[in-house]
Protein backbone atom coordinates (compact mmCIF):
# COMPACT_ATOMS: atom_id res chain seq x y z
CA UNK A 1 0.00 0.00 0.00
CA UNK A 2 1.66 3.16 -1.23
CA UNK A 3 -0.17 5.95 0.58
CA UNK A 4 -2.42 5.41 3.55
CA UNK A 5 -4.01 8.85 3.07
CA UNK A 6 -5.58 7.59 -0.16
CA UNK A 7 -7.68 5.03 1.69
CA UNK A 8 -11.32 5.60 2.51
CA UNK A 9 -12.68 5.49 6.03
CA UNK A 10 -14.13 2.07 5.23
CA UNK A 11 -10.75 0.78 4.04
CA UNK A 12 -8.86 2.28 6.97
CA UNK A 13 -11.36 0.87 9.42
CA UNK A 14 -11.08 -2.62 7.99
CA UNK A 15 -7.29 -2.39 8.03
CA UNK A 16 -7.21 -1.18 11.62
CA UNK A 17 -9.58 -3.90 12.72
CA UNK A 18 -7.53 -6.74 11.23
CA UNK A 19 -4.33 -4.96 12.29
CA UNK A 20 -2.90 -4.73 8.78
CA UNK A 21 -2.90 -0.95 9.21
CA UNK A 22 -1.95 1.21 12.15
CA UNK A 23 -3.93 4.23 13.42
CA UNK A 24 -0.63 5.79 14.47
CA UNK A 25 0.83 5.36 10.98
CA UNK A 26 -2.33 6.88 9.52
CA UNK A 27 -2.25 9.92 11.82
CA UNK A 28 1.44 10.46 11.14
CA UNK A 29 0.89 10.18 7.40
CA UNK A 30 -1.88 12.76 7.51
CA UNK A 31 0.24 15.19 9.53
CA UNK A 32 3.06 14.75 7.03
CA UNK A 33 0.65 15.56 4.22
CA UNK A 34 -0.80 18.53 6.09
CA UNK A 35 2.76 19.79 6.53
CA UNK A 36 3.43 19.75 2.80
CA UNK A 37 -0.01 20.59 1.37
CA UNK A 38 -2.08 22.65 3.80
CA UNK A 39 -0.54 25.97 2.78
CA UNK A 40 -1.89 25.40 -0.71
CA UNK A 41 -5.49 25.66 0.49
CA UNK A 42 -5.44 27.03 4.07
CA UNK A 43 -7.83 24.34 5.30
CA UNK A 44 -6.46 23.43 8.74
CA UNK A 45 -6.20 26.46 11.03
CA UNK A 46 -5.27 24.66 14.27
CA UNK A 47 -3.40 21.37 14.57
CA UNK A 48 -3.56 18.98 17.53
CA UNK A 49 -0.61 16.75 16.65
CA UNK A 50 0.44 15.69 20.13
CA UNK A 51 -3.08 14.85 21.31
CA UNK A 52 -3.97 13.21 18.01
CA UNK A 53 -0.98 10.89 18.08
CA UNK A 54 -1.85 9.99 21.67
CA UNK A 55 -5.44 9.25 20.62
CA UNK A 56 -4.18 7.17 17.70
CA UNK A 57 -1.88 5.23 20.01
CA UNK A 58 -4.77 4.62 22.38
CA UNK A 59 -6.92 3.39 19.51
CA UNK A 60 -4.19 1.03 18.38
CA UNK A 61 -3.78 -0.34 21.89
CA UNK A 62 -7.52 -0.80 22.38
CA UNK A 63 -8.01 -2.52 19.04
CA UNK A 64 -5.05 -4.81 19.74
CA UNK A 65 -6.71 -5.70 23.04
CA UNK A 66 -9.95 -6.60 21.30
CA UNK A 67 -11.73 -3.42 22.35
CA UNK A 68 -12.77 -2.21 18.90
CA UNK A 69 -15.27 0.61 19.30
CA UNK A 70 -16.65 0.58 15.76
CA UNK A 71 -15.84 1.81 12.25
CA UNK A 72 -14.62 5.27 13.34
CA UNK A 73 -12.09 3.85 15.80
CA UNK A 74 -8.69 5.32 14.92
CA UNK A 75 -9.99 7.32 11.92
CA UNK A 76 -8.20 10.69 11.48
CA UNK A 77 -10.71 13.51 11.05
CA UNK A 78 -10.93 17.28 11.31
CA UNK A 79 -13.62 19.45 12.86
CA UNK A 80 -14.99 22.66 11.43
CA UNK A 81 -13.80 25.49 13.67
CA UNK A 82 -17.46 26.35 14.32
CA UNK A 83 -17.56 23.26 16.54
CA UNK A 84 -16.45 23.78 20.12
CA UNK A 85 -13.61 21.53 21.20
CA UNK A 86 -12.57 21.18 24.83
CA UNK A 87 -9.13 22.66 25.44
CA UNK A 88 -8.64 23.50 21.76
CA UNK A 89 -9.11 27.00 20.35
CA UNK A 90 -12.46 27.32 18.60
CA UNK A 91 -12.76 30.59 16.70
CA UNK A 92 -15.65 30.21 14.24
CA UNK A 93 -13.21 31.92 11.88
CA UNK A 94 -13.69 35.19 13.73
CA UNK A 95 -11.49 37.59 15.63
CA UNK A 96 -14.42 37.85 18.03
CA UNK A 97 -13.38 34.41 19.31
CA UNK A 98 -9.71 34.63 18.39
CA UNK A 99 -8.45 33.24 21.69
CA UNK A 100 -11.52 31.31 22.81
CA UNK A 101 -10.81 27.88 24.28
CA UNK A 102 -14.02 26.05 25.22
CA UNK A 103 -14.24 23.87 28.29
CA UNK A 104 -16.36 21.21 26.68
CA UNK A 105 -16.87 19.51 23.34
CA UNK A 106 -19.80 19.99 21.02
CA UNK A 107 -22.02 16.92 21.16
CA UNK A 108 -20.91 15.80 17.71
CA UNK A 109 -17.25 16.14 18.69
CA UNK A 110 -17.82 14.21 21.91
CA UNK A 111 -19.69 11.43 20.14
CA UNK A 112 -17.08 11.02 17.43
CA UNK A 113 -14.41 11.03 20.12
CA UNK A 114 -16.34 8.35 22.01
CA UNK A 115 -16.50 6.36 18.77
CA UNK A 116 -12.71 6.48 18.70
CA UNK A 117 -12.12 9.07 15.97
CA UNK A 118 -8.78 10.90 16.12
CA UNK A 119 -9.03 14.71 15.88
CA UNK A 120 -6.18 16.04 13.75
CA UNK A 121 -7.22 19.65 14.21
CA UNK A 122 -9.68 22.39 13.35
CA UNK A 123 -10.75 23.52 9.91
CA UNK A 124 -11.29 26.91 8.32
CA UNK A 125 -14.82 28.28 8.07
CA UNK A 126 -16.51 31.34 6.70
CA UNK A 127 -16.78 33.64 9.71
CA UNK A 128 -19.56 32.31 11.97
CA UNK A 129 -20.73 30.25 8.98
CA UNK A 130 -22.25 33.42 7.52
CA UNK A 131 -21.38 33.01 3.86
CA UNK A 132 -21.13 30.43 1.09
CA UNK A 133 -17.56 30.97 -0.11
CA UNK A 134 -15.20 30.80 2.91
CA UNK A 135 -13.42 33.90 1.69
CA UNK A 136 -14.23 35.82 4.90
CA UNK A 137 -12.30 34.32 7.79
CA UNK A 138 -9.81 35.62 10.32
CA UNK A 139 -7.40 33.04 8.88
CA UNK A 140 -7.81 34.26 5.31
CA UNK A 141 -9.70 32.53 2.53
CA UNK A 142 -9.82 28.79 2.14
CA UNK A 143 -8.83 27.90 -1.40
CA UNK A 144 -10.15 25.24 -3.73
CA UNK A 145 -7.71 22.34 -4.16
CA UNK A 146 -8.74 21.92 -7.80
CA UNK A 147 -7.74 25.53 -8.58
CA UNK A 148 -6.36 27.63 -5.76
CA UNK A 149 -7.47 30.86 -7.43
CA UNK A 150 -11.05 29.79 -6.73
CA UNK A 151 -13.10 29.55 -3.57
CA UNK A 152 -13.58 26.30 -1.73
CA UNK A 153 -17.24 26.94 -1.11
CA UNK A 154 -18.47 27.55 2.36
CA UNK A 155 -19.12 27.88 5.01
CA UNK A 156 -17.44 24.54 5.76
CA UNK A 157 -14.70 25.30 3.25
CA UNK A 158 -11.81 23.95 5.28
CA UNK A 159 -13.64 20.66 5.63
CA UNK A 160 -14.28 20.43 1.90
CA UNK A 161 -10.74 21.32 0.88
CA UNK A 162 -9.11 19.08 3.50
CA UNK A 163 -11.12 15.98 2.60
CA UNK A 164 -10.60 16.51 -1.13
CA UNK A 165 -6.86 17.08 -0.76
CA UNK A 166 -6.39 14.04 1.51
CA UNK A 167 -5.50 16.06 4.59
CA UNK A 168 -7.98 14.03 6.66
CA UNK A 169 -10.22 11.04 6.06
CA UNK A 170 -13.40 12.89 6.94
CA UNK A 171 -14.54 16.14 8.49
CA UNK A 172 -17.50 17.67 10.22
CA UNK A 173 -19.45 20.49 8.66
CA UNK A 174 -22.59 22.43 9.39
CA UNK A 175 -25.30 23.43 6.94
CA UNK A 176 -27.69 26.38 7.27
CA UNK A 177 -28.17 27.37 3.63
CA UNK A 178 -25.97 24.69 2.10
CA UNK A 179 -22.73 24.94 4.06
CA UNK A 180 -22.01 21.20 3.98
CA UNK A 181 -23.24 20.65 0.44
CA UNK A 182 -21.74 23.75 -1.25
CA UNK A 183 -18.09 23.09 -0.31
CA UNK A 184 -18.61 19.38 -0.92
CA UNK A 185 -19.79 20.19 -4.43
CA UNK A 186 -17.09 22.79 -5.05
CA UNK A 187 -14.31 20.45 -3.89
CA UNK A 188 -15.62 17.22 -5.43
CA UNK A 189 -16.48 15.26 -2.30
CA UNK A 190 -19.57 13.74 -0.67
CA UNK A 191 -21.54 15.61 2.00
CA UNK A 192 -24.57 14.71 4.08
CA UNK A 193 -26.93 17.28 5.53
CA UNK A 194 -29.15 15.20 7.77
CA UNK A 195 -32.72 15.94 8.74
CA UNK A 196 -33.16 18.96 11.02
CA UNK A 197 -33.39 17.50 14.52
CA UNK A 198 -31.53 14.30 13.72
CA UNK A 199 -28.19 15.39 15.23
CA UNK A 200 -27.58 17.82 18.04
CA UNK A 201 -26.44 21.39 17.40
CA UNK A 202 -25.18 21.74 20.95
CA UNK A 203 -21.73 23.25 21.12
CA UNK A 204 -21.77 24.50 17.53
CA UNK A 205 -21.88 28.28 17.20
CA UNK A 206 -25.26 29.10 15.64
CA UNK A 207 -26.01 31.00 12.47
CA UNK A 208 -29.76 30.31 12.47
CA UNK A 209 -31.12 28.22 15.30
CA UNK A 210 -34.02 27.03 13.16
CA UNK A 211 -31.92 25.96 10.18
CA UNK A 212 -28.52 24.75 11.45
CA UNK A 213 -27.69 21.12 10.67
CA UNK A 214 -24.43 19.32 11.63
CA UNK A 215 -23.20 16.50 9.41
CA UNK A 216 -20.25 14.66 7.85
CA UNK A 217 -18.14 15.47 4.79
CA UNK A 218 -16.28 12.54 3.28
CA UNK A 219 -15.03 11.03 0.04
CA UNK A 220 -17.98 8.68 -0.45
CA UNK A 221 -21.51 7.92 0.65
CA UNK A 222 -20.21 4.80 2.39
CA UNK A 223 -17.80 6.92 4.43
CA UNK A 224 -20.57 9.43 5.19
CA UNK A 225 -22.70 6.59 6.56
CA UNK A 226 -19.88 5.40 8.81
CA UNK A 227 -18.97 8.87 10.05
CA UNK A 228 -22.55 9.95 10.63
CA UNK A 229 -23.50 6.81 12.59
CA UNK A 230 -22.37 8.07 16.02
CA UNK A 231 -23.81 11.58 15.59
CA UNK A 232 -27.64 11.33 15.82
CA UNK A 233 -29.93 11.16 18.80
CA UNK A 234 -30.93 13.22 21.84
CA UNK A 235 -28.22 14.61 24.09
CA UNK A 236 -30.30 16.53 26.61
CA UNK A 237 -28.89 19.79 25.30
CA UNK A 238 -30.65 20.42 21.99
CA UNK A 239 -34.43 20.48 22.32
CA UNK A 240 -34.82 20.13 18.54
CA UNK A 241 -33.33 16.65 18.44
CA UNK A 242 -35.90 13.95 17.80
CA UNK A 243 -35.97 10.84 19.94
CA UNK A 244 -36.29 8.44 17.04
CA UNK A 245 -34.65 5.14 16.28
CA UNK A 246 -31.31 5.48 14.49
CA UNK A 247 -30.83 2.84 11.80
CA UNK A 248 -27.56 1.16 10.90
CA UNK A 249 -26.70 3.39 7.96
CA UNK A 250 -24.03 1.13 6.49
CA UNK A 251 -26.47 -1.76 6.24
CA UNK A 252 -28.68 0.39 4.00
CA UNK A 253 -25.92 0.48 1.36
CA UNK A 254 -27.11 -2.55 -0.56
CA UNK A 255 -26.59 -1.10 -4.02
CA UNK A 256 -30.11 -2.20 -4.91
CA UNK A 257 -32.28 0.75 -5.90
CA UNK A 258 -34.62 -1.11 -8.24
CA UNK A 259 -38.10 0.38 -8.14
CA UNK A 260 -37.15 3.44 -6.11
CA UNK A 261 -38.89 6.53 -7.42
CA UNK A 262 -36.80 9.59 -8.21
CA UNK A 263 -38.48 12.93 -8.67
CA UNK A 264 -36.87 15.54 -10.90
CA UNK A 265 -38.28 19.02 -10.27
CA UNK A 266 -39.65 20.59 -13.44
CA UNK A 267 -38.68 24.13 -12.47
CA UNK A 268 -36.45 26.21 -10.21
CA UNK A 269 -33.49 23.84 -9.71
CA UNK A 270 -32.52 23.54 -13.37
CA UNK A 271 -33.81 26.91 -14.65
CA UNK A 272 -30.86 29.03 -13.62
CA UNK A 273 -28.21 26.30 -13.63
CA UNK A 274 -25.43 26.50 -16.22
CA UNK A 275 -26.18 24.02 -19.00
CA UNK A 276 -23.24 21.67 -18.50
CA UNK A 277 -24.11 21.18 -14.82
CA UNK A 278 -27.76 20.54 -15.71
CA UNK A 279 -26.58 17.98 -18.26
CA UNK A 280 -24.22 16.32 -15.78
CA UNK A 281 -27.02 16.04 -13.22
CA UNK A 282 -29.38 14.50 -15.78
CA UNK A 283 -26.62 12.09 -16.86
CA UNK A 284 -26.21 11.04 -13.23
CA UNK A 285 -29.96 10.56 -12.89
CA UNK A 286 -29.83 8.42 -16.03
CA UNK A 287 -27.22 6.24 -14.30
CA UNK A 288 -29.65 5.76 -11.41
CA UNK A 289 -32.40 4.94 -13.89
CA UNK A 290 -30.10 2.39 -15.45
CA UNK A 291 -29.78 0.78 -12.02
CA UNK A 292 -33.53 0.25 -11.90
CA UNK A 293 -34.86 3.47 -10.38
CA UNK A 294 -37.98 5.04 -11.84
CA UNK A 295 -37.62 8.68 -12.80
CA UNK A 296 -40.50 11.10 -13.05
CA UNK A 297 -40.98 14.84 -13.28
CA UNK A 298 -42.43 16.60 -10.24
CA UNK A 299 -43.72 20.08 -9.50
CA UNK A 300 -42.92 21.69 -6.13
CA UNK A 301 -45.36 24.45 -5.26
CA UNK A 302 -44.14 27.77 -3.84
CA UNK A 303 -40.46 26.87 -4.34
CA UNK A 304 -39.66 30.19 -6.04
CA UNK A 305 -39.76 32.09 -2.73
CA UNK A 306 -37.08 29.96 -1.06
CA UNK A 307 -34.19 32.38 -1.46
CA UNK A 308 -36.09 35.38 -0.07
CA UNK A 309 -37.27 33.37 2.90
CA UNK A 310 -33.84 32.00 3.69
CA UNK A 311 -32.37 35.50 3.51
CA UNK A 312 -34.92 36.84 6.00
CA UNK A 313 -34.08 34.00 8.39
CA UNK A 314 -30.31 34.53 8.16
CA UNK A 315 -30.68 38.26 8.66
CA UNK A 316 -33.06 37.97 11.61
CA UNK A 317 -31.58 35.09 13.56
CA UNK A 318 -27.97 35.94 12.77
CA UNK A 319 -28.34 39.51 13.93
CA UNK A 320 -30.19 38.43 17.07
CA UNK A 321 -27.40 36.02 18.04
CA UNK A 322 -24.64 38.58 17.45
CA UNK A 323 -26.55 41.60 18.80
CA UNK A 324 -24.31 42.14 21.83
CA UNK A 325 -21.07 41.84 19.91
CA UNK A 326 -22.14 44.05 17.00
CA UNK A 327 -22.75 46.84 19.45
CA UNK A 328 -19.56 46.44 21.45
CA UNK A 329 -16.88 44.84 19.28
CA UNK A 330 -18.37 45.15 15.81
CA UNK A 331 -15.02 46.17 14.36
CA UNK A 332 -13.70 42.64 14.95
CA UNK A 333 -16.00 41.12 12.34
CA UNK A 334 -14.97 40.89 8.69
CA UNK A 335 -16.57 43.60 6.56
CA UNK A 336 -18.88 41.20 4.72
CA UNK A 337 -20.26 39.50 7.82
CA UNK A 338 -20.59 42.76 9.72
CA UNK A 339 -22.61 44.19 6.82
CA UNK A 340 -25.08 41.29 6.98
CA UNK A 341 -25.33 41.59 10.76
CA UNK A 342 -26.05 45.31 10.57
CA UNK A 343 -28.60 44.96 7.80
CA UNK A 344 -30.44 42.37 9.91
CA UNK A 345 -31.48 45.21 12.20
CA UNK A 346 -33.99 46.40 9.61
CA UNK A 347 -36.05 43.22 9.15
CA UNK A 348 -39.51 43.50 10.64
CA UNK A 349 -40.77 40.83 13.02
CA UNK A 350 -43.80 40.24 10.82
CA UNK A 351 -41.57 39.43 7.86
CA UNK A 352 -39.54 37.01 9.95
CA UNK A 353 -42.78 35.26 10.88
CA UNK A 354 -44.01 35.32 7.29
CA UNK A 355 -40.77 33.53 6.43
CA UNK A 356 -41.35 30.93 9.12
CA UNK A 357 -44.93 30.46 7.91
CA UNK A 358 -43.62 29.94 4.38
CA UNK A 359 -41.48 27.10 5.69
CA UNK A 360 -44.63 25.31 6.80
CA UNK A 361 -46.15 25.93 3.38
CA UNK A 362 -43.08 24.63 1.55
CA UNK A 363 -42.84 21.69 3.93
CA UNK A 364 -46.34 20.61 2.92
CA UNK A 365 -45.52 21.09 -0.75
CA UNK A 366 -42.41 18.91 -0.39
CA UNK A 367 -44.38 16.30 1.58
CA UNK A 368 -46.96 16.17 -1.20
CA UNK A 369 -44.23 15.45 -3.73
CA UNK A 370 -42.40 12.98 -1.49
CA UNK A 371 -45.62 11.04 -1.08
CA UNK A 372 -45.29 10.22 -4.78
CA UNK A 373 -41.52 9.72 -5.06
CA UNK A 374 -38.84 8.47 -2.69
CA UNK A 375 -36.27 11.17 -3.35
CA UNK A 376 -35.69 14.33 -5.33
CA UNK A 377 -32.59 14.72 -7.49
CA UNK A 378 -31.24 18.11 -8.55
CA UNK A 379 -27.95 19.75 -9.41
CA UNK A 380 -26.30 20.67 -6.09
CA UNK A 381 -25.03 24.00 -7.37
CA UNK A 382 -26.04 25.98 -10.45
CA UNK A 383 -22.42 27.04 -10.99
CA UNK A 384 -18.94 25.72 -10.36
CA UNK A 385 -16.53 27.24 -7.82
CA UNK A 386 -15.64 30.72 -9.05
CA UNK A 387 -12.51 32.85 -8.63
CA UNK A 388 -12.10 34.33 -5.17
CA UNK A 389 -13.62 37.79 -5.01
CA UNK A 390 -15.87 37.38 -8.03
CA UNK A 391 -19.28 38.82 -7.16
CA UNK A 392 -21.40 38.29 -10.28
CA UNK A 393 -21.84 35.55 -12.85
CA UNK A 394 -23.72 35.11 -16.08
CA UNK A 395 -26.13 32.18 -16.07
CA UNK A 396 -28.09 31.50 -19.24
CA UNK A 397 -27.76 35.09 -20.34
CA UNK A 398 -28.76 36.67 -17.04
CA UNK A 399 -26.49 38.16 -14.43
CA UNK A 400 -26.80 36.73 -10.94
CA UNK A 401 -24.82 37.32 -7.76
CA UNK A 402 -22.41 34.51 -6.96
CA UNK A 403 -23.75 34.35 -3.38
CA UNK A 404 -27.34 34.08 -4.59
CA UNK A 405 -26.57 31.53 -7.27
CA UNK A 406 -24.51 29.22 -5.13
CA UNK A 407 -27.17 29.06 -2.40
CA UNK A 408 -30.14 28.65 -4.69
CA UNK A 409 -30.45 24.85 -4.94
CA UNK A 410 -29.42 23.92 -1.42
CA UNK A 411 -31.53 26.36 0.63
CA UNK A 412 -34.91 24.67 0.00
CA UNK A 413 -33.77 21.61 1.95
CA UNK A 414 -32.59 23.70 4.91
CA UNK A 415 -35.92 25.49 4.94
CA UNK A 416 -37.75 22.17 4.97
CA UNK A 417 -35.20 20.33 7.11
CA UNK A 418 -35.12 17.38 4.70
CA UNK A 419 -32.03 15.16 4.49
CA UNK A 420 -29.86 15.78 1.44
CA UNK A 421 -26.74 14.03 0.20
CA UNK A 422 -24.48 15.45 -2.47
CA UNK A 423 -22.14 13.38 -4.62
CA UNK A 424 -19.66 14.35 -7.34
CA UNK A 425 -21.00 13.71 -10.85
CA UNK A 426 -18.42 15.16 -13.20
CA UNK A 427 -15.92 17.88 -13.93
CA UNK A 428 -16.95 20.93 -15.93
CA UNK A 429 -15.09 22.49 -18.84
CA UNK A 430 -13.31 24.78 -16.35
CA UNK A 431 -11.99 21.66 -14.61
CA UNK A 432 -14.07 22.16 -11.49
CA UNK A 433 -16.24 19.45 -9.92
CA UNK A 434 -19.98 19.20 -10.54
CA UNK A 435 -22.38 17.56 -8.12
CA UNK A 436 -25.74 15.83 -7.81
CA UNK A 437 -28.04 16.49 -4.85
CA UNK A 438 -30.30 13.70 -3.53
CA UNK A 439 -32.95 14.82 -1.03
CA UNK A 440 -35.27 12.49 0.84
CA UNK A 441 -38.11 12.25 3.31
CA UNK A 442 -37.65 13.41 6.89
CA UNK A 443 -35.27 11.15 8.83
CA UNK A 444 -34.56 9.00 5.78
CA UNK A 445 -30.83 9.61 5.72
CA UNK A 446 -30.48 5.90 4.98
CA UNK A 447 -32.49 6.36 1.79
CA UNK A 448 -30.34 9.14 0.35
CA UNK A 449 -27.14 7.36 1.39
CA UNK A 450 -28.36 4.20 -0.33
CA UNK A 451 -28.93 6.00 -3.61
CA UNK A 452 -25.66 7.93 -3.36
CA UNK A 453 -23.78 4.72 -2.70
CA UNK A 454 -25.46 2.96 -5.62
CA UNK A 455 -24.42 5.84 -7.88
CA UNK A 456 -20.85 5.63 -6.63
CA UNK A 457 -20.78 1.89 -7.26
CA UNK A 458 -21.65 2.65 -10.87
CA UNK A 459 -19.37 5.66 -11.40
CA UNK A 460 -15.93 6.83 -10.36
CA UNK A 461 -16.33 10.59 -9.96
CA UNK A 462 -15.91 10.29 -6.19
CA UNK A 463 -12.53 8.60 -6.68
CA UNK A 464 -11.11 11.49 -8.67
CA UNK A 465 -8.98 13.88 -6.75
CA UNK A 466 -7.44 17.30 -7.22
CA UNK A 467 -3.85 17.53 -8.45
CA UNK A 468 -1.11 17.57 -5.82
CA UNK B 1 -50.37 43.93 -0.96
CA UNK B 2 -49.19 46.53 1.51
CA UNK B 3 -47.80 49.72 0.05
CA UNK B 4 -44.50 51.07 1.19
CA UNK B 5 -42.17 53.88 0.23
CA UNK B 6 -38.61 53.25 -0.98
CA UNK B 7 -36.09 52.99 1.80
CA UNK B 8 -33.96 56.03 2.45
CA UNK B 9 -30.58 56.20 4.19
CA UNK B 10 -32.12 58.57 6.72
CA UNK B 11 -34.70 55.98 7.71
CA UNK B 12 -32.11 53.30 8.25
CA UNK B 13 -29.86 55.64 10.17
CA UNK B 14 -32.77 56.35 12.49
CA UNK B 15 -33.68 52.69 12.89
CA UNK B 16 -30.07 51.79 13.64
CA UNK B 17 -29.69 54.49 16.25
CA UNK B 18 -33.16 54.75 17.73
CA UNK B 19 -34.48 51.18 17.53
CA UNK B 20 -31.47 48.88 17.27
CA UNK B 21 -29.21 50.97 19.48
CA UNK B 22 -26.35 50.61 17.02
CA UNK B 23 -25.75 53.98 15.31
CA UNK B 24 -24.18 54.02 11.85
CA UNK B 25 -22.57 56.68 9.71
CA UNK B 26 -24.34 58.43 6.85
CA UNK B 27 -22.07 56.67 4.36
CA UNK B 28 -22.90 53.28 5.79
CA UNK B 29 -26.61 54.12 5.86
CA UNK B 30 -26.45 54.90 2.14
CA UNK B 31 -24.84 51.53 1.41
CA UNK B 32 -27.34 49.74 3.63
CA UNK B 33 -30.26 51.48 1.94
CA UNK B 34 -29.22 50.31 -1.50
CA UNK B 35 -28.75 46.73 -0.27
CA UNK B 36 -31.87 46.62 1.86
CA UNK B 37 -34.13 48.09 -0.80
CA UNK B 38 -33.26 45.04 -2.94
CA UNK B 39 -33.95 42.76 0.00
CA UNK B 40 -37.28 44.45 0.71
CA UNK B 41 -38.35 43.87 -2.88
CA UNK B 42 -37.74 40.15 -2.30
CA UNK B 43 -39.47 40.26 1.08
CA UNK B 44 -42.50 42.01 -0.39
CA UNK B 45 -43.43 38.86 -2.27
CA UNK B 46 -43.72 36.97 1.02
CA UNK B 47 -46.53 39.25 2.12
CA UNK B 48 -48.66 37.95 -0.74
CA UNK B 49 -48.24 34.25 0.00
CA UNK B 50 -51.30 32.12 0.89
CA UNK B 51 -50.29 31.82 4.53
CA UNK B 52 -53.31 33.26 6.32
CA UNK B 53 -54.03 29.99 8.13
CA UNK B 54 -50.46 28.72 8.26
CA UNK B 55 -48.56 28.75 11.53
CA UNK B 56 -44.87 29.68 11.61
CA UNK B 57 -42.42 26.79 11.80
CA UNK B 58 -41.44 27.77 15.33
CA UNK B 59 -42.86 25.68 18.16
CA UNK B 60 -42.87 26.78 21.77
CA UNK B 61 -41.91 24.09 24.26
CA UNK B 62 -42.51 24.54 27.99
CA UNK B 63 -39.29 24.05 29.87
CA UNK B 64 -39.16 21.01 32.13
CA UNK B 65 -36.37 20.63 34.64
CA UNK B 66 -34.38 17.44 34.19
CA UNK B 67 -35.26 17.33 30.53
CA UNK B 68 -33.63 18.99 27.58
CA UNK B 69 -31.98 22.09 28.91
CA UNK B 70 -31.78 24.44 25.92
Amino acid sequence: MSDITELSIAQLSQGFRVKSLSPVDAAEAYFARIDTHNDKVNAFVTLCEEDALAEAKQAETEIAAGKWRGPMHGIPIGHKDLYQTAGVRSTAGSRVLENDVPESDATAVARLKQAGAVMLGKLNTHEFAYGPTNDSSMFGPCRNPWDTARFSGGSSGGSGAAVALRLCAGATGSDTGGSIRMPSACCGITGLKPTYGRASRAGIYPLCWTMDHPGPMTRSAEDAALMFQPMPGPDGQDAAVADRAVPDYASALTGDIKGLKIGVPNHYFFDRTIPEIATAAMDAIAVLEGLGAEVREVDIAHIDHAAAVALVLYLSEGTAYHDDHIATIGELYTDQVRLFLEVGNYVLAKDYLHAQRYRTLLGHAMADVLAEVDVLCTPTLPITAQPLGQEAIDIRGETDSVFGAILRNTEPFDLTGLPALVVPCGNASDGMPMSLQIAGRPFDEAGVLKIGHAFQQASDWHLRRPPD
Amino acid sequence: MSKRSPITPKTLQSVAAELAGQPISAEKAAAHAEMFENIMQMIASLRDLPIKDVEPAVIFRPVERGGESK
